[in-house]
């Protein structure tokens, strides 16, 4: 097997001051390249202290992250960051550039990138979300869905392996966010990223390859939707183990695993 | 307590933009004692819609009645601060306008403005922090060190504290997790239903459209294009999509499931619960 | 507060919108050194057919450059008067000891007058038809010297865009607030002074909190994307240095060769 994409070992954080909740404990797992990784709990459940812990907004206090093989700490911080970027769940307090494709070539400006490699990245970026038409707008102007799209080509600018998303859609409204995700998806199988997303919306996390579930910082759960959501005991389940749960409960013969829409669908169809 | 809009045009201005006619000429009846939910793209109008039946914008063209006070281009500064006392107003992220010392203080805030005295606005704040379903320690706290969703619930309680007999919100679950946006939202079917309290809010969701709504406006560009019962919209596909909106997600599979099965289910299944029932109905599952 | 228009922009594309920053922020800079050449009618006439000019070639309605002159006008006519009322020489019309009004007052305050005004409208002029990014550029070129002597001249700029790019989301989010407070009863611009000011304290609370927050959003976003503050970086804003810019500033090396030649003499007129 090839070197996963991130693998983070044992990691542990906290806060010297407020030690009770934004917490993590040994928490452990691997990412391989292309693969979509959903990390889903409630509120103070540690979500976005990982995904600051993922890009090197914080380091560990014990334990370690790899990113292609290399040690995220200190020292190489700046050199990983192309590798792996982060969305973030306000889109507006993102936004650094005046413009929407200003704010694309931030980070490019970052890395002191000649003009006209800048230019051609800057245009592919925007191409690849669908946002070349409004490469010269004013970013707070857009709507959220929109908004987003532009974060994205801001990261995939810089040609990124990895791409984290706290909690990316939560502003979003159901239809922008399933534009989003089948954006996001794309751009995965094209450019083989590796995708965590940080999330609580359990319709978005079935759509993952697989799942961590993390509860008061640590790691409780990890598995394929199907293992996660299959667990009876699991009270946030996609609409679609919701809706087989009910017809179950009404004494349909439906089999007692769980489904994705599309094999419900033909097992209703049979 | 009923809303009336009568052809009502109203300008939207915020800072240096001047948006000239966002509603056009509209005329539209919110019955007293309804959940009534406003559904449309963004920028159709929806927000725009909430203010004008809280005196926040002022109609250039027609009137606007809550029950038996009408506000007109003519007779605004009298009227809108009665109107702001009967309607209440929950904006969106309405957790960004908490500011006092003290939870305690930040909902006695509304009452207050509207004259009551000190001692009976600290009664009302007691008692609406119970009716948001928080502790009533709370009320010493300052807001700013409460979790993302008690400050919810404690901006919504000082909305509560004016006593409205309107409430009307603009997206009440935006930004929280499902569970904390289905608490939001059964907390408010509750004080409908139990206090007969008439609401109004913006959604974009329309699950919440078809499980707590019994009525549904639909805005586009500026104009109501449709207002009736919720099984009606969902019903029409088509316009669906031409007003740029979205199907619950019980009535999006039902559609599949009708398609792919060459079947018609018995009825319009908005909720889980009716998707489940007319499958098992309909000999599919 | 929406009464100013100095500092505003206004989008459109005549000549003057089209000039290079860096070509128009010299030019109203030179502007003002020229008015200084300027001493007897004719020169303030030869000004006035320039700033008139411009106003013209700007596209924008003369009433607005007025309007931007109206909250500053009793500050001019307080500078005014002490001229005409402490200038003495030349048919004088009222003597009360030190003050008096002559022809020499008179004319020197029509002088100050036509300055003030002139300086407004030219500067109006200049930011009406330039983006404030643009001019933010233009200011970061033109104090790039300034780096040897160690300035952070870029990153100021950086400082300035970012500002910029706040100013219109802040002002929507007070916007935003005030309606809250007054959906809670307040009313604003009633009452007496203290009972105001206590009205501004709901307003303000909210937005110092709300711009911590999005300070630290930012702060993170940036150094996520890679930012760090000594590090070289290239930029992706391109200014263009055109003809018509070259032009522009020939014709401000006219009109203070017209000046030279139309004013009088020595400092005294007669």
């Amino acid at each position: 097997m090839s070197i996963p994409c991130i693998k983070a070992e044992n990691v542990t954080f906290h806060y010297n001051l407020k030690k009770r909740e934004h917490t993590i404990t040994d928490f452990s797992f691997t990412a391989q390249r292309g693969e979509w990784l959903a990390v889903v709990g409630h509120n103070g459940s540690g979500k976005s202290t990982l995904a600051s812990l993922l890009v090197g907004l914080r380091m560990p206090s014990t334990g370690r992250i790899y990113i292609n093989g290399m040690e995220l700490k200190e020292e190489t911080k700046w050199k990983l960051r192309s590798q792996i970027g982060l969305v973030f769940q306000n889109p507006e307090n993102q936004f650094i550039g005046t413009t929407v494709k200003d704010d694309v070539a931030f980070a490019l400006e970052n890395q002191n990138m000649p003009y006209d490699e800048m230019k051609q990245r800057v245009d592919r970026a925007l191409a690849m979300v669908g946002m070349t038409g409004y490469a010269d707008y004013d970013p707070s102007r857009l709507s959220g869905g929109q908004k987003q799209r532009v974060a994205i080509a801001g990261l995939l600018a810089l040609h990124p392996a990895i791409i984290v998303l706290d909690e990316a859609m939560v502003m979003l409204d159901p239809k922008s966010r399933q534009d989003f995700m089948t954006l996001l998806d794309e751009l995965r199988k094209q450019h083989q990223l590796t995708i965590i997303s940080i999330t609580h919306d359990m319709n978005e996390a079935a759509a993952a390859d697989r799942i961590l579930v993390l509860k008061k910082g640590k790691v409780i759960e990890t598995g394929k939707p199907a293992q996660i959501f299959q667990r009876e005991e699991r009270e946030d389940v996609p609409f679609i183990e919701a809706l087989r749960r009910k017809l179950k409960e009404q004494g349909s013969t439906i089999p007692d695993k769980y489904m994705t829409e599309d094999e419900m669908v033909w097992w209703l169809c049979r | 307590m009923q809303i009336n809009l009568q052809q009502v045009t109203a300008d939207y201005q915020a800072g240096p933009i001047r948006s000239p006619e966002i509603l056009k000429s509209i005329s539209t009846t919110v019955k007293s004692g309804s959940f009534t939910a406003v559904v449309g793209k963004t920028g159709s109008g929806k927000s725009s819609l909430l203010k004008l039946m809280n005196g926040l914008l002022i109609p250039v063209k027609g009137s606007v009645s809550v029950g038996d006070i009408t506000i007109t281009s003519e007779n605004a500064k009298q009227s809108v601060k009665e109107v702001r006392q009967k309607v209440g107003m929950v904006f969106q992220f309405p957790e960004s306008q908490l500011f006092a010392e003290t939870v305690e203080k930040d909902i006695m805030f509304g009452p207050m403005n509207f004259g009551v005295p000190e001692a009976e606005a600290k009664e009302i704040a007691l008692e609406v922090i119970e009716r948001v379903g928080l502790e009533a320690s709370l009320l010493s706290k300052s807001p700013f060190s409460l979790s993302g969703g008690q400050k919810r619930y404690v901006a919504m309680a000082g909305i509560l504290a004016m006593r409205p007999d309107i409430l009307v919100l603009d997206e009440p679950g935006a930004g929280l997790d499902p569970k904390g946006k289905k608490e939001v939202m059964d907390l408010l079917h509750a004080w409908h239903k139990e206090r007969g309290l008439t609401i109004l809010l913006v959604t974009h969701d329309m699950d919440d459209v078809a499980l707590y709504a019994d009525e549904v406006i639909v805005m586009d560009s500026g104009r109501i294009v449709f207002q009736d019962e919720p099984e009606r919209l969902f019903a029409d596909v088509e316009a669906i999509h031409q007003w740029g909106l979205d199907l619950p997600q019980a009535r999006k599979l039902q559609i599949r499931i009708e398609q792919e099965a060459n079947v018609t289910l018995s009825q319009i299944c908005l909720t889980r619960d009716q998707l489940a029932a007319a499958l098992i109905e309909a000999g599919l599952a | 507060m929406n009464k100013l228009i100095l500092g505003r922009y206004f989008p459109g594309d005549s000549l003057l919108h089209r000039i290079d920053p860096r070509a128009k922020l010299l030019a109203g800079i030179s502007f003002i050194f020229i008015l200084f050449i300027a001493n007897n009618w004719i020169t303030y006439l030869v000004l006035w057919l320039f700033t008139f000019t411009m106003m013209k070639l700007s596209g924008v309605s003369i009433r607005i450059y007025l309007r931007g002159v109206r909250p500053l006008i009793w500050l001019i006519l307080f500078t005014v008067s002490l001229q005409v009322l402490f200038t003495a020489g030349g048919k004088i019309y009222i003597d009360w000891g030190p003050i008096t009004i002559s022809s020499f007052g008179l004319i020197n305050g029509m002088y100050i007058f036509s300055r003030f005004t002139m300086i407004i409208f030219v500067s109006t002029v200049v930011t009406l038809t330039t983006k404030p990014i643009d001019l933010t550029d233009a200011i970061n070129y033109l104090l790039q010297p300034l780096k040897r002597l160690k300035l952070p001249v870029d990153e100021i700029s950086l400082m300035l865009s970012i500002a910029l790019r706040f100013i219109p989301i802040i002002l929507d989010e007070t916007q935003k607030v005030m309606d809250a407070q007054r959906a809670r009863g307040t009313v604003f611009g009633e009452g007496s002074l203290p009972q105001q000011i206590k009205k501004i304290v709901p307003i303000f609370v909210p937005l110092f909190v709300s711009s911590l927050i999005r300070a630290e959003d930012m702060a993170n976003a940036m150094e996520v994307r890679g930012y760090q503050s000594n590090n070289p970086r290239s930029s992706f804003r391109r200014l263009h240095w055109q003809k018509t810019d070259i032009a522009a500033l020939i014709a401000m090396v006219l009109l203070a060769v017209t000046l030279f030649i139309l004013r009088t003499e020595g400092h005294h007129f007669h």
